[in-house]
């Protein structure tokens, strides 16, 4: 059951602008008004303070590496191996990580806390995915 | 009524890679074979715990397929009077003791037996995120092939390794460790099987930092335990007493609940689906300082003969992917005395942890009563 395309994501109220976002090449998601957190994935309520207003808010795209790995297997339709993963710490709450890819590998072989910068990149299915690479600018 | 909890019996079936028999045949034979461990026939049993889950990224989750629940085994074992049975969603063989241990605790029956079987479906793709449409928490983990070959403990293992300065050669301490008492272990997929520095720094690289031997085997197998209250002792049983256990929001609550302290620990059976889990629990208990989990293992501590030793059958990578049900064997034949060969010499409180960093149950067993300490009276 091959699909040739990248999983196809199926949004609910509560991820949907997350992934209209990442239509526009936008890194989206909902922040708490109250305590500030950026909860990922995207939740109905803040898990601090259980606020429900939550704000959809541009994020800078600004992140630092957690840690990255290179998948040596056939993970991905259409994707020669290896596949690298990076997962980010967001610059406006390092709580909050998000693992995507980085299509160049430019993050193997960098250490921990290396600047960052998320992008979105559209897919031939229609959607568009997160990606990020090293922040040469910033001096990663 | 006692208070004192017991594991009386503890059974395996085959450990294969791949099986024409279902999972229900291996499920059954590890029954079978717990039952006659603790000296019990089948229809002494009139409680069940399970927790089916099939643990590869691409598995069909099939009822009898790949999964068993206490409907299917209850049937297939003729249980006929089941006073509790239970499975629990996406949890560890730890939990599963600890659930036992309530339902014992409360009455609820006397021969509860704990049931955990692993399968690999033939012809399937397991190791893909290939599917048409990300459902709920997929959408954030299959987009990103984050579900596969373990990739959130790769990441986490490459920045622990780069903080600490941690290499691949360390890391193949674990791998060799495990294969040391895999040795020893007659149940073991890789028993016959060593592995040089050589051949592990040249292997297949699976997720970086882990390679084919820091993952361990997938296989087909189960594994099967029976609990029960102390005074319900089978004659001819041996226990081993459950002093404590733990969620994962709460892992001291295995030691508070037990009276224990890490210092009293004698042996550990730490989880280790990938190599580098190892480390996790190590420094998380303080068995060792930050950063200093390495030369724990490096420096022989770990071994049968060292200070703390660790995952004494094998773990899961040297006997092979039972999810925990084999530490949590280990640990009862090491406490109870009948880990034959590999029997470690100190045989005191034996600490179980099962499951990732932020995901674990805990277990502690130990080979007289003690009285366990409620963490909310």
């Amino acid at each position: 059951m091959s699909t040739v395309q990248r999983p196809v994501p199926a949004p609910t109220a509560e991820t949907l602008p997350f992934w209209e976002g990442a239509k526009s090449g936008l890194l989206t998601l909902a922040k708490c008004p109250d305590c500030g957190r950026i909860p990922y994935p995207p939740r109905p309520r803040c898990p601090d303070c259980l606020s429900d207003q939550m704000n959809w808010i541009t994020l800078s795209g600004k992140a630092t590496l957690k840690g990255w790995t290179d998948i040596h297997l056939p993970a991905l339709p259409g994707r020669e191996p290896p596949i690298c993963i990076a997962e980010c710490a967001l610059a406006e709450d390092p709580r909050t990580v998000i693992a995507m890819l980085d299509e160049t590998g430019s993050v193997r072989g960098c250490a921990p806390d290396t600047p960052l910068i998320i992008s979105a990149q559209q897919d031939n299915n229609g959607w568009g995915y997160p990606q990020v690479t090293v922040d040469t600018e910033t001096g990663g | 009524m006692s208070q004192n909890i017991v594991i009386s019996g503890f059974g395996s079936s085959a450990i294969e890679r791949k099986s024409d028999r279902s999972i229900i045949a291996f499920a059954q034979d590890a029954i079978l074979a717990a039952l006659a461990d603790a000296g019990l026939s089948r229809d002494d049993i009139d409680g069940y715990i399970g927790a089916p889950f099939a643990t590869n990224a691409g598995s069909p989750h099939a009822e009898g397929g790949d999964e068993v629940s206490v409907k299917t085994m209850a049937a297939a074992m003729g249980f006929k009077g089941l006073r509790y049975g239970t499975d629990l969603y996406r949890r560890y063989p730890a939990d599963m003791v600890a659930s036992a241990a309530h339902a014992l605790i409360a009455g609820d029956c006397r021969y509860i037996v704990g049931v955990r079987a692993l399968y690999n479906i033939q012809g399937i793709n397991y190791a893909t995120a290939d599917v048409p449409v990300a459902y709920g928490n997929d959408q954030f983990v299959k987009t990103f092939a984050f579900n596969i070959a373990g990739a959130r403990f790769a990441t986490r293992a490459q920045r622990y390794m780069a903080q600490h300065n941690v290499s691949r050669d360390d890391l193949y301490e674990v791998v060799a460790l495990a294969r040391r008492h895999a040795a020893l272990n007659p149940q073991a997929i890789w028993k016959d099987r060593a592995v040089t520095r050589e051949a592990y720094l040249s292997s297949q690289m699976v997720a970086t930092p882990h390679c084919l031997f820091d993952c361990d085997m997938p296989v087909c197998g189960a594994a099967a335990f029976i609990m029960c209250r102390s005074e319900d002792l089978p004659s001819g049983a041996t226990p081993a007493y459950v002093s404590g256990w733990a969620g994962f929001q709460t892992p001291r609550m295995v030691f508070d609940m037990s009276g224990l302290s890490p210092a009293d620990v004698t042996q550990a059976q730490l989880y280790d689906g990938f190599s580098s889990m190892v480390y996790e629990w190590l420094e998380g208990f303080g068995f060792c300082d930050e950063g200093q989990a390495a030369a724990f293992i490096r420096d022989g501590r770990a071994n049968l003969d060292g200070d703390l030793p660790v995952n004494t059958f094998g773990g899961s990578l040297g006997e092979g992917r039972l999810h925990g049900m084999g530490h949590l064997r280990e640990a009862y034949l090491q406490t109870a005395g009948k880990a034959g060969k590999r029997q470690v010499s100190a045989s005191g409180p034996c600490l179980v942890q099962i499951g990732p960093f932020d995901d674990s149950g805990f277990v502690m067993l130990t080979p007289e009563p003690r009285r366990r300490v409620s963490p909310t009276t």
